[in-house]
């Protein structure tokens, strides 16, 4: 049974003072579900109405029609909201108090135990990468990484059955991000429904078991994360330059070979169009069997990526 | 009673340096009258400026910034939230209105002068009922605007309904004087407790009317906070 089930959702903003500039609409009948333990990222252009959605969910707007539950509940509903943690995109946070205050006023709000409060936040605080100096400061003098840190860790309060994450590694360093992912990981595995919008699409793909690319206000395709195997792309091999580099006849030979084409160089990489993964593992085979110096080998452009840039959505439905 | 929503809101708006800083004042100037003209009168009316200062801006400062959102994501409801912010704002407002009228009682018995008990908790009534209005007025225009455009709201109505008052005045127009001075007890609910000084019976239409306006304002609060889009893409 899908833990999150959107129906036909419909919202849309009043132009101008008074809406006497008409309506603009941000969501034009969108259904979705999210099932437990899963974790789903939300892509898609400025404007495209992921924020809307993320604000329906959470029950901060009202949609014009359609139908939102969560476990069968209202969204607003109490038990429900008691469940959920939320990773705002401003990070508009009490300036005043010190992160420790924060996250003891947040836990107080969302009627956590009172005996675990401060063993809670300081695990959290830490779980986050947050130190003892920096959890007394005024969230005042945070820097933006640390903002999204303490929010990251207030969101996580109460372990929530439902995480809505707005931009979640916005300005946060490559430590932070090994932590988030690993946080992920640990949520997903124990049951939690992670819903990310991002615009971070590699990351998306990394943590995400399945994406809805949203444009215009409609789902304009939706897809596993691991659909992808069997997806056509074009693999960048960089080359070892310490070793003479194979001349482009015999890269084409060798990719022919494998059943991928060769597509040109340029110093120190090599790009071969590739139809799938198995196909790409063939490649990287042949070319380590003839002697090739292979030493990294990435797709050129992710399948989200590709999105973005306009290429159009399959008849089936799939990402690219 | 959520405790934590009130000294949350409380303690935020006691480290505002501008908030802080015009409470001294309004509660510094009477307790000096206080102590040069020997009595405890002077103290009696700042419940209410406080309770406003207290409650200016305590929804459309979070709304406008955003923290809103965070609070309403956990298992508190709008309404809760509206009441629970005038609420503080009158705890807040007694508990400074009668911090300042007990320092000004302590300075009057080292001076020799005894108040009289039934006059100071008059005072302490009136100080309750003024701040229990003007804070529902002030959280009610804080839904209706961001920021601290509902102390701007304020005073424009208050100078409005001023202006014509005058002009009701010059020209003798009764029903816009009644009307204008109706409106005025509407922005700054009070209500006296004279009667029990003077051991009178009670003016009911006063508690009535008094009661009505406080119930009111929170009751329009929590429409127009329930009603309202929390979210900077609906702007």
């Amino acid at each position: 049974m899908p833990a999150i089930v959107v129906e036909n959702l419909v919202k849309s903003y009043a132009r101008g003072m008074g809406g006497i500039g008409g309506r603009v609409m941000a969501l034009a009948g969108v259904s979705l579900s999210f099932e437990p333990g899963e974790t789903v990222g939300i892509i898609g252009p400025n404007g495209a109405g992921k924020t809307t959605l993320l604000g329906c969910l959470l029950g901060f707007l009202r949609p014009d029609s359609g139908k939102l539950s969560i476990e069968g509940r209202a969204v607003d509903d109490l038990e429900i909201r008691a469940a959920t943690g939320y990773l705002p995109e401003r990070l508009v946070l009490d300036r005043w108090m010190s992160g420790m205050a924060f996250m003891h006023y947040h836990h107080a709000l969302a009627r956590l135990p009172e005996h675990t409060r401060d063993q809670d936040c300081r695990a959290l605080l830490e779980r986050v990468g947050l130190d003892r100096e920096a959890s007394f400061r005024r969230v005042g003098r945070y820097s933006r990484g640390m903002l999204q840190r303490l929010a990251l860790a207030q969101a996580l309060l109460g372990n929530p059955r439902f995480l809505y994450l707005d931009e979640p590694i916005s300005g946060v360093d490559p430590a932070g991000i090994v932590t988030f992912r690993e946080i992920l990981s640990g949520l997903s595995a124990g049951g939690a429904t992670v819903i990310i919008n991002s615009h971070q699409l590699s990351e998306v793909e990394r943590v995400c078991h399945r994406v809805v690319f949203v444009k215009q206000g409609k789902v304009e395709a939706m897809d596993t994360t691991r659909a992808g195997a069997s997806h056509a792309r074009v693999l960048r091999v960089r080359l070892s330059t310490e070793q003479p580099v194979p001349a482009p006849d015999r890269l084409t030979a060798i990719a022919a070979d494998a059943g991928a084409t060769f597509r040109g160089w340029s110093a120190p990489d090599a790009r071969f169009a590739v139809a799938d993964d198995a196909g790409a593992t063939r490649l990287l085979a042949a070319l380590l069997a003839a002697g090739v110096a292979v030493t990294e080998a990435s797709p050129e452009e992710g399948r989200l990526e590709r999105l973005f840039t306009g290429a159009p959505a399959p008849p089936t439905g799939g990402l690219s | 009673m959520n405790r934590t929503l009130i000294a949350a809101f409380l303690r935020q708006r006691l480290t505002s340096p501008m908030r802080v800083g015009l409470i001294l004042l309004i509660t510094v100037f009477p307790l000096g009258a206080a102590v040069i003209m020997n009595s405890a009168s002077p103290l009696g009316g700042m419940a209410g400026p406080i309770a406003l200062i207290l409650a200016a801006g305590a929804i459309g400062q979070d709304v406008s910034s955003g923290t809103l959102q965070l609070l309403l994501v956990r298992p508190v409801s709008r309404p809760s939230v509206v009441v629970h912010r005038w609420l503080a704002s009158v705890i807040g407002a007694m508990g400074i209105s009668v911090g300042t009228l007990l320092l000004g009682i302590l300075a009057l018995l080292a001076r020799g002068t005894h108040p009289d008990f039934l006059d100071l908790a008059r005072m302490v009534l009136e100080s309750a009922c003024s701040a229990a209005g003007s804070a529902a007025v002030m959280v009610m225009l804080s839904t209706l605007v961001g920021g601290l455009g509902d102390v701007g709201l304020l005073a424009a109505a208050l100078i409005f309904t001023q202006l014509l008052i005058g002009l009701g005045t010059v020209e003798h127009w009764d029903v816009l004087l009644r009307a204008c001075t109706e409106v005025q007890g509407v922005l700054s609910p009070q209500l006296s407790w004279e009667w029990m000084v003077h051991r009178m019976p009670p003016s009911w239409f006063a508690v009535t009317s008094w009661a009505s306006t406080v119930t009111l304002a929170l009751a329009v609060g929590i429409a127009r906070l329930n009603r309202r889009e929390l979210s900077y893409a609906a702007s």
